[in-house]
């Protein structure tokens, strides 16, 4: 490519106080193109992360690109769809004894319009929070406590968040069959209020 | 072949120049969606965001070990709930002024700096689609997207004719960025489906179709028959494997984005992902031969105003 296809430096770009613009256009290629390697040689690293050399180039530039927020994964339904159909369920507890069950809106459960906005409660709790991030538990807990803190006199002492789920069927035993109740239950821990938790609930 | 030829063939592939017309439709409807990305989390921005919300900065501090550090500007204001309605109301302005090209490249940069900072708070909540609209929108800076229907720098960069054949041509690299973007989500997710399992054995769409918090709407009989399912799956891969190696092939472009326009149409239709198919969709337009983009413009301009202006090829 000759230089009269070269965009210029514009008039009033900060470029243009740090380089002239023959000096822009000599070194213009080298950048974007440098720019263009690390850019792609990231993506395919971070997406095909089956060698040590290749995890030692993620390693290694991990701090721009999480820094970034470039890291991508597409293995959505890879190698397959999920296989259970979960969703959770906390017990409140309060200071008299009596309990109240809570769920989340569970898309099974909602008209077709309520559903669109409401989706992210399906990937938070259905994809990570009933599975692989018991770091936000104690949070939900919490958060459960104060949507169920009704009676200034009686408040909640504890929450219990229980999984619930169950296996598909596989294509061969599943096909025109409903799918098995989501009876299978694990109790993902029981988590204590204390009144600092309640903070901010407003009574009428 | 020799170095010279290959270097040549990566500068006609980067560096050669075209017209900013795909580019700055696809802003326009990356734009659309960015506004209804925001609107869809504002019933419950403070339940995912909020200082009392269901994920603490500490919860996500944790599941990073605490070390690393990322951009994201909740960290100037953590736990202030005045600062997340700021935040939501600018990101809205910045999604409307790239929709509208007013400052496209300022605009970008907002709705880039917004999504990344959102992910970062709370990435528990986000899914593909989310993390393409990010990654997008982080190309699209570097894109001329604002030389082509925009409302800033109109005079300068479009003809006064309204010929939207005439735009000043731009370097392609950023468009190529876009379109290596989009085959990479293909390429991935292809290679990642055929290492064996269900995606081979012809299963994948019936445990798909079984996952009940995904359903939207029924389908009947094609999940009920195994020989449908079987070809939905196997022509899912068929799909997506056309998706990263024949669009590229000009004869074959077309065919493959009608092939994915229906394939994303029925998961629309059947799962609710919002978003995500659209996303996908308005993608294929980085791949529209700008001639052929301006024709379908053009066609739009005067079937919904008086003015009657023809395109010269």
């Amino acid at each position: 490519m000759t230089n009269k296809q070269l965009k210029p430096v514009r008039k009033n770009s900060i470029l243009n106080e740090l380089l002239s613009r023959e000096e822009w256009a000599r070194i213009r290629k080298p950048i974007i193109s440098a720019f263009l390697i690390l850019h792609c040689t990231l993506n395919y690293c971070y997406l095909f992360n089956n060698h040590p050399y290749i995890n030692n180039v993620n390693h290694f530039f991990f701090g721009y690109y999480a820094f970034m927020g470039l890291e991508q994964s597409w293995n959505v339904f890879s190698p397959g769809p999920r296989s259970t159909n979960p969703h959770l369920t906390a017990i409140v507890t309060y200071q008299d004894g009596s309990s109240r069950l809570w769920t989340y809106p569970r898309m099974e459960r909602l008209d077709f319009f309520t559903k669109i906005p409401k989706e992210r409660y399906r990937k938070f709790f259905d994809d990570n929070a009933a599975w692989n991030v018991p770091v936000v538990w104690p949070d939900i807990a919490r958060y459960v406590a104060r949507t169920n803190y009704f009676d200034l006199d009686n408040p909640p002492i504890l929450v219990s968040l229980i999984r619930f789920s169950s296996a598909i069927l596989p294509m061969e035993e599943g096909i025109n069959k409903p799918n098995p109740p989501q009876s299978d239950s694990k109790v993902l821990g029981v988590y204590p209020i204390t009144a600092q938790d309640l903070d901010g609930v407003m009574h009428k | 072949m020799s170095i010279y030829t290959i270097l040549q063939a990566w500068d006609r592939f980067w560096f050669s120049e075209v017209s900013p017309l795909s580019v700055a439709v696809y802003r326009i409807l990356l734009g659309f969606l960015t506004i209804a990305f925001i609107l869809l989390l504002i019933p419950d921005l403070f339940v995912w965001f909020g200082s009392h919300g269901m994920c603490s900065n500490q919860a996500v501090a944790d599941w990073n070990n605490g070390h690393a550090v990322f951009l994201n500007l909740f960290s100037f204001f953590p736990d202030n709930d005045q600062f997340l309605v700021v935040f939501q109301c600018v990101f809205f302005l910045a999604a409307v002024a790239l929709t509208l090209g007013f400052h496209a490249r300022v605009a970008a940069t907002i709705c880039y700096l917004c999504l990344t900072s959102l992910y970062h708070r709370n990435p528990f909540i986000f899914n593909a689609g989310d993390t393409y609209l990010r990654v997008s929108t982080f190309w699209l800076i570097f894109s001329a997207s604002g030389n082509a229907l925009a409302l800033t720098g109109r005079q300068k960069r479009s003809n006064p004719a309204g010929n939207f054949n005439s735009y000043k041509k731009v370097s392609i690299w950023p468009l190529r960025l876009l379109q290596i973007q989009l085959a990479t989500v293909y390429w991935h997710t292809f290679f990642c489906k055929i290492v064996g399992g269900p995606w081979i054995d012809g299963s994948a769409v019936f445990t798909a179709s079984r996952i009940e918090d995904l359903q939207r709407l029924p389908l009947p009989f094609v999940f009920e028959h195994a020989w449908t399912i079987n070809l939905l799956t196997w022509g899912t891969l068929g799909i997506e494997g056309a998706l990263f190696t024949l669009i590229w092939i000009k004869e074959f472009r077309y065919w493959v984005i009608a092939f994915a326009v229906i394939f994303h149409l029925t998961i629309e239709y059947h799962m609710n992902i919002p978003i995500f198919e659209w996303l996908m969709i308005v993608s294929y337009v980085l791949f529209f031969e700008p001639e052929h983009l301006a024709l379908a413009i053009t066609w739009l301009r005067n079937k919904f105003t008086n003015q009657k202006v023809t395109t010269p090829n």
